[in-house]
């Protein structure tokens, strides 16, 4: 299989300096450095290899980068490593083995929009290992100069500074990161305007994902067409995919955009138990449900996946087999966002409380059909009515799961049990 | 550019958002977290409306108007986007509207009345939030909490002091100091008004009335020389609170602490409710004619032998009554300067001195230069204009003082100096000041009251006026109190007659306190606190022959050494008028009767005028005031004084350089839950005429305690004069020069 972010994860000692330079690391930033490649260029290149977003959005990189307002003297950069998302582990896997790729995107995204610093945002949890090393790399990197003052004896100086979070959900929506960056309580802002007009510090800002941004040296590298080529079928590039629930082995999968699902579902050694496939969600909680049946030949790509109704997100396919329960999985998703709504504003501080509230009501047995229809039309009223996406987060899988597994809450509501025994 | 507005087209300017547009042109659009003197954060999702093209509805607070734009306020989906919004918030607001103080004027009333659905679906248990007690002036009902962050954005944006904060997320969001502190800002009780809710409540007001019953008189602050517009809710000639009235050339929604808690004050124990006079060795109820009488005789007998000294907090009426009267009865020692001691300025000072600079215009100022005052604590309103003005723009504020304090707005540079240092700032050469102010650019100096206290008073004004002269600077006076300006144009003053016609052949070396008097008349001031010397006006009072007073509130001093007291009602209780320090003539009127036997200060002394034969009335004497203050030569506040010597009484110590804004007027001394909540800033003074050294211990007796004052370590020959202490334990305080340690 193919390997670009993944490419250290085999060899001894992936996340140091010395394999990730055996490995051509660094070649792309020395490359720019030295050819003092103009900004536009690298940015059209970016723009070409049609690089999309990996956390979630999946929206064009090089045109996120083309948005920075040029006027402006002080530019920042932000890679966001508040990998966060249920389901979702492919970013502490990177920031794990294979560091240095991010430091030399963000260093060649710092070169691309004009930033003097770019913040490594970690989240909380990310204490252990993952905080570690990526202080080790940026130390390593400094020792190298690829980071700092004149860097390689040319004349540009970039910072790379890394931050850890304390654990909110929420300082993954990227201007919340950015308030939490300044030091204040990490809320979204309102958007307009966005943070390439207006960002950290209120200094035009690019925030991009860890994964997004490990990814763009080796398209510097290997250049649009080879990137764009690594897709199946009409699909471009390549996506890490994170496999979790009842699978004979889960893990994290760096595979081409277009690659059907059901080959994810045989590099997992298939189904636990070879039980029967009852669902999955195929981009981290946040994204609605589909039956098994359905995804099985589709290709993992944004667009055939929003034909069937769901997302990529962010590549945290979690898949449930029959014995799935899929009210107690609303539950326990519906839990979830209650815990890390910010509370800023309204629909969603008192809605998302209102959906767990409700559905531990009807797991205790004592819900009734009124309450199936109070899901859904609570689902509507914060949907689309928030400052950030967290309300739509929360309100998707409430309605993708009672669309697609009516039965199955009906029955729950009538029988005062689950149907999976 | 133009909009629609529930298809009317309407004229809009280019960062208009749209509830701008809509509020403009009264159209309602319901709203919780949007206030428009604070920042913008869209959390409520109150104010979503339909716009077209757009799949949902979007909050008219953030949205920016487009050409062409078309809005929909009360259509189908943006009724159902504020029904739901209304929903959501009801879930964990308790319906306890019976009990709380703000039904009737609650917003989440009016709005869920409108908007809102008669029932709900909710039907799981309500979140409770347990109240943390966050100080005297402001009770909380946290439950009622609606998180629509106004207080938060108020203290961060306008008090520049950041008390309240959200702790928790989702529905655990609190409000809440972040420590277990009361709030200490002079501008807490906004948040009162700002909350939308019964969450925040005025302590005072808190259970004593309902709001439909309230009725509302609006008035004029009697505690700073800004004038701050309010209105008085009062309930059976009782008032029960106080909020701001609008006012775009003051205090535009805010108010301050004092201001709005201050009335506590009428109703102390301490009231004079009777005339009262001596009788053996006790003060005696008797009636106003026989006290009248009483009065003249005496003016008669002592005329020019006596002394007046009024207080500043007095109306223009009763100041023009006032002189008028003593000076037909021949008496020369008119004065309101009590807390002052040196007057050599007085001939060159202006007729009116004020802040000449339209609030509003701080903004377009280069640079200001206070001189001794706490701004943020002595004038919370005016220190609302200085942050913004720092914030917003390029203006560099410096700050110069005697003693050290903190400010809620950013300080180019600040300064502890004493006296003698400050006199020199600008023109010891020795003394690099390190101020270097472009003449090209809008400058300011700003004089504090706390610097008219000082004993080379005169030398500072003359070498502040001479720099402020030198770098064109606007050079603007602030008053002591609520009608300094006005006691300056209404000549209560031993040189000037009103309109600050001169008197020729005054005495250049006028003491106030010093020469013995056979008759003292002190109107509306209280030995114990608003005099330069306690000692010396104690000594004064039992020099002279006769003590009329003219006093709201018994003292002991009044209890000690009056003949005569005339019971005064406290500017609640009385109409007049107040000259700001902007020079503008606000007038106020009664809103509650006086208590028991007191009388309005102006209605006893038009009646004293009338008995020599006046024929004055109300309202000739408005006509009168407003005709002075019209025919009044005003100049720039500039003082330049002739050779003026330098003040070379060295090594004194004085009292009361450190002004207590919380113990400005006598009203505002007893008013308990302003006292206790700056309770632990008292102000002490060093006793005077003493020479320091670094040994030396001083005894203080206040309210029964002792306290040691030890100066540890001397470092320079001249100390600076007031010390600020923390009441419990032992504490280190810079005083100046010195460091000091207080044993309590």
């Amino acid at each position: 299989m193919i390997k670009v972010c993944t490419q250290t994860f085999d060899h001894k000692d992936p996340s140091s300096i010395q394999t990730y330079t055996k490995l051509g690391g660094y070649s792309a930033w020395r490359e720019i450095l030295n050819q003092q490649t103009p900004k536009s260029q690298v940015i059209g290149v970016i723009k070409d290899s049609q690089l999309k977003g990996k956390g979630g959005a999946g929206f064009l990189t090089g045109l996120k980068w083309s948005f920075i307002s040029p006027n402006e003297s002080q530019k920042y950069l932000v890679c966001n490593s508040d990998e966060s998302e249920p389901g979702t582990c492919k970013d502490r896997d990177i920031l794990r083995y294979n560091p240095h790729s991010v430091i030399e995107g963000m260093l060649i995204a710092c070169y691309a929009i004009g930033a003097s610093v770019g913040y490594n945002y970690l989240r909380g949890e990310f204490i252990g290992d993952q905080w570690k090393v990526t202080n080790n790399a940026i130390k390593e990197a400094y020792e190298h100069n690829f980071i700092g003052d004149n860097i390689l004896g040319s004349n540009v100086s970039i910072d790379i500074i890394p931050l850890i979070g304390a654990g909110a959900y929420i300082v993954g929506e990227e201007t919340a990161m950015l308030e939490s960056i300044e030091g204040k309580r990490g809320m979204p802002r309102i958007k307009p305007p966005f943070p390439a007009v207006q960002g950290l510090y209120g200094k035009p800002t690019i925030i991009n994902n860890t994964e997004t941004i490990a990814s763009v040296p080796y398209i510097i590298k290997n250049g649009i067409d080879w990137y764009k080529n690594l897709g199946e079928g009409d699909a471009h590039g390549v996506k890490m995919f994170c496999m979790s629930g009842h699978l004979n082995k889960p893990k994290v999968i760096e595979a081409p955009l277009g690659t059907p699902f059901s080959k994810l579902l045989d590099e997992c050694n298939g189904i636990l138990n070879n039980k029967k496939l009852k669902a999955v969600i195929p981009g981290g909680s946040s994204v609605p449900v589909v039956k098994g049946e359905v995804i099985m030949d589709t290709p993992m790509d944004y667009e055939p996946l929003m034909k069937i109704g769901t997302m990529l997100g962010s590549g945290g396919v979690i898949v449930m087999d029959e014995t799935t329960c899929m009210v107690s999985v609303l539950e326990r998703i519906s839990r979830f966002y209650y815990a890390e709504s910010c509370g800023q504003c309204t629909p969603c501080r008192e809605g998302t409380g209102w959906l767990y509230k409700t559905l531990v009501k009807i797991r205790a047995g004592q819900g009734n059909q009124s309450d199936l229809d109070l899901l859904n039309r609570v689902a509507n009223q914060i949907e689309g009515h928030c400052i950030c996406a967290l309300g739509d987060a929360a309100a998707m899988p409430v309605k993708s799961f009672l669309t697609n597994f009516w039965d199955e809450f009906e029955y729950y509501v009538e029988k005062k049990q689950s149907m999976i025994i | 550019m133009h909009i629609y507005i529930n298809d009317i087209k309407f004229d809009v300017n280019e960062n208009d958002t749209i509830i701008q547009v809509a509020d403009r042109n009264d159209i309602h659009i319901p709203r919780f977290c949007y206030h428009k003197r604070l920042s913008i954060v869209a959390s409520c999702r109150m104010c979503l409306v339909d716009i077209e093209n757009m799949k949902y509805p979007q909050p008219a607070c953030s949205t920016i108007v487009k050409e062409g734009m078309r809005v929909n306020t009360n259509n189908r989906s943006a009724e159902e986007a504020q029904k739901n919004t209304m929903e959501f918030l009801l879930i964990n607001h308790p319906l306890d509207c019976p009990v709380c103080d703000q039904a009737g004027e609650c917003e989440l009333q009016d709005v869920s009345l409108e908007h809102g659905d008669y029932k709900s679906a909710y039907k799981e248990l309500k979140r409770t939030v347990i109240d943390k007690n966050i100080g005297e002036l402001v009770s909380t009902e946290m439950t009622r909490c609606i998180h629509c962050s106004r207080c938060v954005r108020f203290g961060e944006e306008v008090a520049g002091i950041k008390e309240l904060g959200m702790t928790g997320r989702g529905e655990d969001t609190k409000i809440e100091t972040f420590i277990n502190e009361g709030l200490s800002s002079q501008l807490s009780g906004n948040v009162i008004d700002l909350c939308p809710v019964g969450a925040l409540n005025n302590s005072l007001y808190k259970y004593s009335a309902r709001t439909w019953d309230l009725k509302q008189m609006s008035s004029i602050s009697s505690n700073d020389c800004l004038g701050s517009n309010i209105f008085y809710h009062t309930y059976n000639d009782e008032i029960k609170r106080c909020i701001p009235k609008e006012d775009e050339e003051i205090n535009l929604s805010w108010l301050s602490d004092n201001d709005r808690f201050g009335y506590e004050g009428i109703k102390s124990e301490e009231r004079i409710l009777h005339p009262l006079i001596r009788h053996n060795e006790n003060l005696e109820k008797t009636d106003f004619n026989s006290l009248s009488d009483k009065f003249i005789e005496y003016l008669e007998k002592y005329s020019s032998g006596s002394c007046a000294i009024m207080s500043a907090q007095s109306s223009c009426e009763e100041m023009f009554l006032f002189q008028d009267l003593l000076r037909n009865k021949n008496v020369r020692k008119i004065d309101h300067r009590s807390k002052e001691c040196d007057f050599r300025y007085q001939k060159n000072f202006p007729a009116i001195p004020s802040f000449d600079i339209k609030l509003a215009d701080i903004q377009s100022l280069d640079n200001i230069i206070i001189v001794g005052a706490n701004i943020s604590k002595e004038f919370p309103i005016l220190s609302i204009y200085f942050r913004d003005a720092s914030k917003n723009n390029s203006t560099n504020i410096f700050s110069l003082s005697t003693y050290e304090f903190e400010e809620n707005f950013p300080l180019e540079k600040s300064d502890t100096l004493n006296s003698q240092e400050l006199e020199n700032y600008f023109t010891d050469s020795n003394n690099k000041s390190n101020i270097n102010l472009d003449k090209s650019k809008k400058n300011l100096i700003l004089i504090g009251p706390a610097i008219s206290y000082l004993s080379n008073y005169s030398n500072i004004l003359n070498n502040f006026s001479e720099y402020a002269k030198s770098i064109n600077a606007n050079f603007a006076l602030l008053g002591d109190q609520a009608n300094t300006s006005g006691a300056w144009a209404m000549g209560i003053l031993p040189h000037r007659l009103p309109g600050g016609v001169s008197i020729d052949d005054h005495d250049d070396s006028y003491e106030l306190l010093s020469n013995k008097d056979d008759l003292l008349i002190l109107y509306n001031l209280e030995p114990e606190y608003d005099f330069s010397d306690d000692n010396r006006i104690v000594d004064k009072l039992k020099e002279s022959k006769v003590n009329i007073f003219f006093s709201s509130y018994m003292t002991e001093s009044i209890k000690k050494y009056a003949d005569i007291v005339f019971p005064l009602s406290t500017q609640v209780e009385s109409s007049g008028s107040y000259l700001n320090t902007n020079k503008k003539l606000q007038h106020y009127n009664k809103i509650i009767n006086p208590l028991g036997d007191s009388r309005e200060g102006a209605d006893i002394l038009l009646g004293l005028c009338n008995t020599i034969g006046k024929g004055y009335t109300h309202d000739s004497i408005r006509e009168k005031i407003k005709k002075i203050l019209a025919e009044i030569n005003i100049s720039n506040n500039y003082v330049q004084i002739k050779n003026l010597m330098k003040n070379n009484s060295s090594d004194y110590l004085e009292k009361m350089i450190i002004r207590n804004p919380n113990s400005s007027n006598p009203t505002l001394r007893r008013c308990n839950s302003i006292i206790k909540t700056h309770d632990n800033d008292d102000y002490f003074s060093l006793p005077s005429n003493k020479d320091v050294s670094s040994d030396d211990k001083f005894i203080f007796n206040e309210k029964n305690n002792k306290f040691k004052l030890t100066i540890k370590q001397k470092t320079h020959t001249k100390p600076i004069n007031a010390v600020l202490v923390k009441i419990g334990g032992t504490h280190k305080q810079k005083i100046g020069a010195y460091s000091t340690e207080i044993d309590l």
